[in-house]
């Protein structure tokens, strides 16, 4: 846990400390992230025809955007202006994915991809920095993590009713997105970003530098897919089958 | 089971099992043959940094069928569980994740409908016969695998006893190692039926125990002929 704030700094001027950096492109992913589930929830409302769906789909859009902003405060109070870049490597393809199924106008692949792939990467990866991260950092990563497994729970009785009604076409899809989606996100949290820079670190890499605050993709990945794993299980999926298919994904 | 595996598929879904056997891996060379089997022939195998990097993450699951069969053709269904333990974390200083890690794995057996689960060597050695410490079991039977061996044990004795023309009921029954699981499974099964029990413990203080509650238990022995000439008795 260290200091964020140097203490030789003036009364009112932020001195980010050496690690602030780092932090920097942390809250930076984070920020993209919540403004991405924003627009997906936003674009998942205009394809709900029950008034109550379309009022909680738009709820869930503020709330993530609310989410966005209070990471950006928090970069903030660390003296960090955190960017955003929601055409950033990764988070397009993501964003793509999502954008067939809304053109589609499939409602529960909508949900696949954001509360069970998009959402478990979030809260996984949330608790793991709310862990390392120093004070009020922390705690909102904290927080927040603990916002989204809400969302997940919600999401996962819709879900399972879906897939009592035909488990084999179910299972297919979320199969077929999961290929599109969690290749993409394990690329993301890949040890290097051999395939090309994410787009959101301000200058290098911060993967190699993330010991320093705490953290290593090997957990942030571990972490990730295994909460992934275990919102498959609970909605019903055979953990045999999901367990070959986190198996075969890219490293 | 006396009978041969017949199939190992990886890909049928659970849907009601007659057995599961609860294991873990312990090398990871074992671990790296079970990630290549997952992930195919078809893909690059993983490098043993990512293997030694993934594998704890992995929370316990079925891994795979298998399918056995007895010689009067009678099949069996079952699966096996991985509690995913990595190998280098085998020591006493991980023994409460790995105790969560079978838990987890015998309430997987559960769920799938096992109607038996057997727990791996390794994974009877964490819940010490304690079956408490696992999961409501609801209508699953968990063995450590050394029920079994005492039965054949037992069946044994009956058989020799019967070839050398001798009765159980006139006989003293001694018993080396009875503080171990085995030793004192085939004391508890064989009391009711003998004339009296010896035993020469590997571990005194476990015999002295057991031999007060054998004693203990002595009334319970109705089909013992001669309760009265009844003895247990360690011998050094």
């Amino acid at each position: 846990m260290e200091s964020l704030v140097a203490l030789n700094c003036t009364e009112h001027a932020v001195c980010p400390s050496p690690n602030a950096s780092i932090w920097q492109d942390i809250l930076a992913q984070a920020v993209t992230g919540e403004l991405m589930a924003a627009m997906n929830y936003t674009a998942l409302s205009t394809i709900c025809h029950d008034p109550h769906e379309i009022a909680e789909a738009q709820e869930h859009a503020q709330g993530e955007q609310g989410h966005a902003a209070t990471f950006a405060a928090e970069g903030r109070k660390i003296g960090l202006d955190v960017p955003s870049n929601i055409n950033a490597r990764y988070w397009k393809r993501i964003r793509e994915a999502f954008m067939r199924c809304i053109a589609e106008r499939d409602f529960i692949a909508c949900l696949i991809i954001q509360e069970i792939m998009l959402e478990s990467f979030a809260v996984a990866s949330y608790t793991r920095v709310g862990k390392a991260g120093p004070g009020s950092l922390g705690q909102t990563f904290a927080a927040i993590a603990a916002e989204e497994e809400e969302h997940i729970g919600h999401a996962l009785d819709i879900l399972r009713v879906e897939r009592a009604r035909d488990p084999r076409q179910f299972d297919d899809k979320v199969y077929r997105l999961h290929l599109d989606v969690m290749t993409t996100l394990t690329q993301m949290v890949a040890k290097e970003c051999r395939h090309g820079q994410c787009d959101l670190c301000h200058s290098s890499c911060v993967k190699p530098s993330l010991s320093e605050v705490g953290l290593t993709t090997a957990e942030l990945r571990g972490a990730s897919l295994q909460h992934y794993l275990r919102t498959l299980d609970a909605l019903g999926l055979p953990g045999e089958v999901t367990l070959q298919w986190v198996a075969q994904l890219p490293v | 089971m006396g009978g041969a595996i017949a199939g190992v598929n990886g890909r049928t879904r659970e849907t009601g099992v007659d057995f599961a056997l609860i294991g873990h891996q312990e090398s990871w060379r074992a671990a790296a043959d079970v990630v290549a089997v997952l992930r195919g022939a078809d893909r690059a195998p993983l490098p043993d940094e990512e293997i030694r990097e993934i594998f704890p993450w992995i929370p316990s699951r079925a891994v795979c069928h298998v399918e056995v069969r007895s010689a009067t053709g009678a099949k069996a269904r079952g699966l096996y569980i991985d509690s995913f333990i990595p190998p280098d974390r085998l020591d006493g200083a991980f023994v409460h994740d790995n105790i969560s890690r079978v838990r987890a794995a015998a309430a997987y057996a559960i769920n799938a409908g096992a109607k038996i689960v057997s727990l791996g060597g390794f994974s009877s050695i964490l819940i010490e016969g304690n079956f408490d410490q696992l999961p409501d079991r609801r209508d699953t039977v968990f063995t450590t695998g050394n029920t079994l061996t005492v039965g054949f044990i037992v069946q044994g004795v009956r058989k020799i006893c019967k070839i050398e023309g001798r009765t159980l009921r006139d006989s003293t029954l001694l018993i080396v190692g009875a503080s171990g699981d085995v030793g004192s499974g085939c004391a508890r099964c064989m009391a009711p039926f003998v004339n009296g029990l010896c035993s020469a413990p590997a571990i005194r203080t476990g015999c002295t125990c057991l031999l007060r509650n054998w004693k203990q238990a002595e009334p319970m022995c109705e089909s013992r002929p001669n309760s009265s000439t009844f003895r247990v008795e360690p011998i050094s």
